[in-house]
């Protein structure tokens, strides 16, 4: 199966530009033979990027009403969620579509970790996605401020206090984030150009370097490195239709997900951000919960620096883990790392979840402090760490 | 020769104060501070300020002066307006030391101009500045006065108001019984006073069954049910305590309270809950934009029903009610009418999930089908 033109446009484009070579090339990337054994898991990937071509879509929509000011921030948000057609479902879509696209991302990761994808011809290939990984993020962080709510004011003014315990820069940093010494409308101006000019190219030109590589080199296979065989055209699946169909089941799956969540826990508007009184239980976005919670158990540089551990880690990898195999099972240390690590991340961010909240249980109510250890609500709760 | 001796004494005055000032550089400070910085010692010290009364005239020699006062925009009829007042009238009929003087408010070599907020006579200041007598249990038990009103006023609404909300225009002691004519007001002129601000509650209060008896001098207006000096903001809780104390015994009129008292905290509590509702559905982003503007005028309607209270007539009371309920009512509709929708939308998710599971499995076994035509 190939993508052909009508004849006419196809003579007429051909006398002017190289249409065969194009066609070519991509009659190469469709039919392009995939190893065997790829399955759903690997859909992810292309699940990742059709988020990130929701999102540019989706935030183009609304930046045709959003307006960067502290004065009418909100006020258009609530326009886009009240008055515009559909408004609620494109912020649905994009806030809803970046926590399932970071969701993706990492499982994404998770695999190509577990399956030994990163090591040798691909380390670069995952460093590039450790980058698309922190882009992805940043993305989410910047992006967060933007409906100037209470929530996303105070979740932004703790985030970027953190910055302030880097040594030396750290102060300096942290005004050059906030355009002052407090969240403002030029913090507002900032984190806006950061995440509808900046990281949309940035990630842009990520994505294709990494969709590059990935071209390139191939899917990995479950062979040592070095002892990969070269995949036969009769074994091989191909990429379109057979792959393509695949992730178009998984795709269904993603849209059901999308659209449920946008229904039943639609996205807030919130409260117009005041900074004159702090809410309660500010908590960041699910995916900074973990680094948040551990950040509590140090004093702030060294918190800071205990933090960047993990993602420095995730970052070289595949210079550390040079052993040949790429199964599980012939891995032990690392699977058991990379086990560890995901169970830490997954109870650091629980507890983050839960801390400096109110449970009863068995009848009994507690108080969880900062630290998230439980008190009796007749206890008095453990005072503030930092 | 008595010229001589005249123009040596003149000297020798002005000599005594130049050295005083040098010794006194306190003095001199305070002085360059403070609002009569260009006068010399002279223009107060040249007689003698031996009598509270001295001071009053040598005070009034410049401040009755139209000449003099005019360029400065000041009234000049404080010494006249102070001679009717309590204190004046005991300073200048019974030669009384005690009573406040225009030194006592307004200080002494470090006056201020009043707009200063560190003058004494600046609102904020005012209460300690009159309770520096009027807490003095020792004096004002001379003149059979109570001793407590300056604590009292500090725990009331109009202090919390002034004091803590910083509320220039709250009442402060001058405020009910005038500066330099101080007066106390009688039982009859309360209700003018409190009326000065709260003007259209002492409209409707002429018109309740309590103004007939409050002009028999049998019901003090407003302050047999708000109190004075420490009045607390009025709530519709009152009635459970202000009816009592006359009405104990009297079922009729506990009927009359009940059905008022019943009436407004409905209306409160009605708009109260509408408004906690148009709250929750804005943060959820509903769109609200119309109902919070029926929430205004709701609450400009239960704001219209607690000073209608004062008339204590239920015909008065029941159209602004009514409407205040047809109002909230009608909010509480069109929240409910949008929650419908939202729920709408869930069901909407039906056909959502089932035209996905059908393309999933068409996908599914399109490739199914792919895979058994390629295995040989």
């Amino acid at each position: 199966m190939s993508l052909k033109l009508p004849n006419k446009i196809q003579n007429w484009l051909s006398q002017r530009l190289p249409v065969e070579t194009a066609e070519q090339f991509i009659d190469e990337q469709t039919h392009k033979p995939m190893p065997e054994a790829t399955g759903f898991l690997h859909t992810f990937g292309s699940l990742s990027l059709f988020l990130f071509i929701n999102q540019v879509v989706t935030g183009i929509l609304l930046m045709v009403y959003y307006r960067p000011t502290t004065n009418t921030a909100f006020e258009s948000i609530r326009f886009i969620m009240t008055k515009a057609h559909f408004g609620w479902f494109i912020r649905g879509l994009h806030a809803w579509g970046a926590t399932l696209m970071i969701l993706c991302v990492l499982i994404h990761m998770i695999r190509t970790f577990f399956m030994g994808a990163f090591k040798k011809p691909r380390e670069l290939t995952w460093v590039l996605g450790v980058a698309i990984f922190g882009c992805t993020v940043t993305f989410g962080f910047t992006g967060y401020l933007l409906p100037w709510n209470q929530l996303s004011y105070w979740a932004t003014t703790v985030g970027t206090e953190i910055t302030g315990a880097i040594p030396f820069v750290g102060p300096y940093l942290r005004t050059l984030l906030r355009g002052g010494e407090s969240i403002s409308g030029e913090t507002l101006a900032r984190f806006f150009v950061l995440h509808v000019v900046v990281l949309p190219w940035a990630l842009t030109a990520l994505i294709a370097t990494h969709l590059f590589l990935m071209r390139v080199q191939g899917l990995a296979t479950m062979e040592k490195v070095g002892e990969e065989k070269h995949i036969d055209e009769h074994d091989a699946v191909p990429f379109f239709p057979h792959h393509v169909l695949k992730e178009g089941v998984i795709l269904c799956g993603l849209l059901a997900t999308l659209i449920t969540l946008i229904v039943v826990w639609p996205v807030e508007l919130g409260e117009k951000a005041n900074p004159l009184v702090t809410p309660e239980g500010i908590k960041p976005e699910w995916y900074f919960l973990s680094t948040y919670q551990l950040l509590k158990y140090f004093p702030k540089t060294i918190g800071l620096f205990v933090s960047l551990i993990p993602q420095v880690l995730l970052l070289i990898w595949p210079f550390l883990d040079r052993t040949p195999e790429r199964h599980p099972k012939k891995r032990p240390i690392s699977v058991t790392i990379g086990v560890v690590a995901l169970l830490l991340a997954i109870v650091f961010g629980f507890v983050g979840y839960m801390s400096e909240s109110t449970i009863t249980w068995r009848g009994q109510r507690y108080e969880i402090d900062v630290r998230g250890v439980p008190h009796h609500s007749e206890t008095k709760a453990a005072p503030h760490s930092n | 020769m008595q010229r001589l001796s005249q123009r040596w004494r003149n000297v020798i005055i002005a000599g005594t104060i130049f050295l005083t000032g040098l010794v006194r550089a306190d003095v001199t400070n305070e002085v360059a501070a403070s609002v009569h910085a260009e006068l010399k010692c002279a223009s107060c010290h040249a007689g003698k300020l031996e009598s509270k009364r001295a001071i009053a005239e040598m005070c009034a020699s410049c401040h009755s002066d139209v000449r003099r006062m005019n360029p400065y925009g000041l009234p000049t009829d404080q010494l006249a307006r102070y001679k009717t007042s309590k204190h004046g009238e005991q300073l200048f009929e019974h030669n009384d030391q005690n009573v406040a003087v225009c030194t006592d408010c307004h200080g002494t070599h470090d006056i201020l101009k009043v707009k200063s907020p560190q003058s004494r006579a600046f609102p904020t200041n005012i209460p300690a500045t009159c309770g520096r007598c009027h807490s003095d249990a020792k004096l004002m038990s001379q003149y059979k006065l109570p001793s407590d009103v300056v604590d009292k006023y500090k725990t009331s609404h109009h202090a919390h108001l002034l004091l803590e909300k910083g509320d220039l225009s709250a009442p402060t002691c001058i405020t009910c019984h005038g500066n330099h004519g101080a007066t106390p007001p009688g039982t009859a002129e309360v209700g003018q006073v409190c009326g000065k601000c709260h003007v259209r509650q002492r409209e409707l209060f002429a018109k309740s069954p309590h103004a007939e008896v409050a002009t028999a001098g049998a019901f003090n207006e407003c302050v047999s049910c708000h109190g004075n000096h420490a009045i607390q903001k009025a709530s519709v809780e009152l009635y459970a305590k202000a009816c009592t104390e006359c009405h104990a015994n009297d079922p009729k009129q506990l009927k009359v309270r009940d059905a008022v008292s019943g009436l407004i905290r409905q209306a409160q509590a009605d708009y109260r809950h509408a408004e906690e509702t148009v709250h929750a559905a804005t943060i959820r982003g509903l769109a609200t934009d119309d109902d919070q503007v029926l929430l205004q005028d709701a609450k400009t309607q239960v704001t219209q029903l607690e000073v209608l209270q004062h008339t204590l007539t239920m015909a008065q009371l029941e159209p602004v009610a009514q409407h205040s309920g047809e109002t909230v009512a009608q909010v509480l509709t069109d929240v409910r009418h949008m929650e419908r929708f939202e729920l709408l939308k869930h069901k909407a998710l039906w056909p959502v999930w089932a035209f996905l599971v059908m393309m999933a499995i068409i996908f599914w076994a399109k490739h199914r089908q792919l895979e058994k035509q390629d295995k040989p």
